[in-house]
């Protein structure tokens, strides 16, 4: 009877050990599978899409082959400056006139033609707006109008009207009247309304 | 319960408690073999996210530094496309007031080869309506002059004649859509009969293309 019980003890205390290596095993696997493996999973599976997501993003924001054109663009916006540049520099005359006159007088060198008289006439401003992106950008010209009375034949007056329009600064002629000498039908009495621009600022 | 043996021992099976205890560990074995491959599985993924982190992070910042690059290069084309617009605008602004309406001295040059013996010119003028610069050029060009008298045709014949040489020369008419004869009268001096006229040619009304200076 004493060996039974004795035995019974053993049993007992084994199924007890065993009990509680079994629950701690749990635990361990329970916790071993709750805070590393879920969330380690969870954090691969969180990388791994992560990563395909911006390889995704990355072959959007692939540089184009041809850089946007950009080397066409400054092609082109190169001509368009120097372009620009011409047109101002054959345009614009200083505000001073001085120049625009004695220009005037080297076109008319060698050909037959008298200046009568030169005069200048009220300024007249200009206002040009230029609206790029909902930026306006504002240029104020002058024309200066300049009354001209001459003498001289009318092959004289083609000629000068021809260097005048050939001239690689631009003046323009606004009115133009031409009568008869009657003392000299060979010469006219020639008046020209000639005008030329400056800028004012840009 | 405990369980009794009631058979004589030769006959008795003997069992011992290997076996139960085998059947009763096993559980918790399995359950160490589960929890330690758990472990060794979120250890080695783990140490995967280490590495993929580390792909993530390089890849973000090749991503960030091609964005950037993107974006410096989609800046600097916006930049320049609204330059060029702004350019072109300016241009196309200056190439208004620097065209030429009518070269005078071509014509200038038509008209004298247009003209007859029997017809001369003692006047000749323009007027434009717009005062400015960049207006329509409208107005007109004025033509007086005189015509000598002729034995075989009229004053009247020959000045038509003129006037439908004016309007067939095609080089000359071209810039004009108008031709009125607004005088024409005859005047004696010295025993002489002179006919005066004035002619008057509209300028072709230029058609201004739609305002292109607001660009986006």
């Amino acid at each position: 009877m004493r060996l039974i019980d004795k035995i019974k003890k053993i049993v007992y205390r084994n199924k007890r050990t065993l009990l509680i290596v079994t629950v701690v095993s749990f635990v361990s696997a329970f916790i071993a599978f709750s805070f590393i493996l879920v969330p380690a999973i969870r954090q691969f599976s969180l990388l791994s899409m992560q990563i395909k997501q911006k390889k995704r993003d990355m072959a959007k924001v692939q540089i184009p082959a041809d850089n946007y054109k950009l080397s066409e663009l400054n092609d082109k916006m190169e001509k368009a400056k120097n372009d620009l540049e011409a047109a101002r520099d054959r345009l614009f005359w200083e505000k001073d006139i001085s120049r625009f006159l004695n220009e005037l007088t080297l076109l008319a060198a060698g050909l037959q033609i008298e200046f009568v008289s030169l005069k200048p006439e009220t300024y007249i401003p200009l206002k040009e707006k230029v609206t790029v992106a909902k930026e306006a950008q504002e240029y104020l010209f002058t024309q200066v109008p300049i009354s001209v009375i001459l003498k001289g034949s009318y092959n004289d007056l083609l000629q000068f009207l021809k260097r005048i329009e050939d001239l690689n600064k631009f003046i323009k002629i606004d009115a133009l009247r031409i009568e008869s000498d009657r003392s000299d039908i060979s010469r006219h009495n020639i008046k020209m309304m000639l005008s030329v621009f400056s800028q004012e600022k840009s | 319960m405990p369980k009794v043996n009631l058979l004589p021992p030769e006959l008795r099976r003997t069992r011992r408690s290997v076996l139960p205890q085998l059947r009763i560990q096993g559980s918790p074995l399995s359950l160490i073999f589960l929890g330690l491959s758990f472990l060794a599985v979120g250890i080695f993924l783990d140490a995967v996210g280490l590495y993929q982190k580390k792909e993530f992070k390089r890849l973000n910042t090749q991503y960030n530094q091609q964005y950037r690059h993107l974006e410096d290069l989609a800046k600097k084309k916006d930049a320049l496309e609204q330059k060029l617009n702004r350019i072109t605008l300016e241009l196309n602004l200056l190439s208004g007031y620097l065209e030429r309406d009518l070269v005078w001295s071509d014509k200038l040059n038509q008209l004298r080869n247009l003209f007859f013996k029997e017809v001369w010119l003692t006047e000749l003028y323009f007027e434009k309506k717009g005062a400015k610069a960049k207006e329509t050029e409208e107005g007109n060009l004025y033509l007086k002059g005189g015509l000598a008298p002729q034995r075989k045709s009229s004053p009247i014949g020959t000045l038509s004649r003129f006037i439908t040489q004016l309007k067939e020369d095609k080089a000359f008419f071209s810039d004009f859509d108008n031709l009125t004869l607004t005088d024409f009268k005859t005047d004696r001096r010295n025993n002489t009969e002179i006919t005066n006229f004035t002619i008057r040619m509209s300028f072709k009304k230029k058609v201004n293309p739609p305002d292109e200076k607001v660009k986006k």
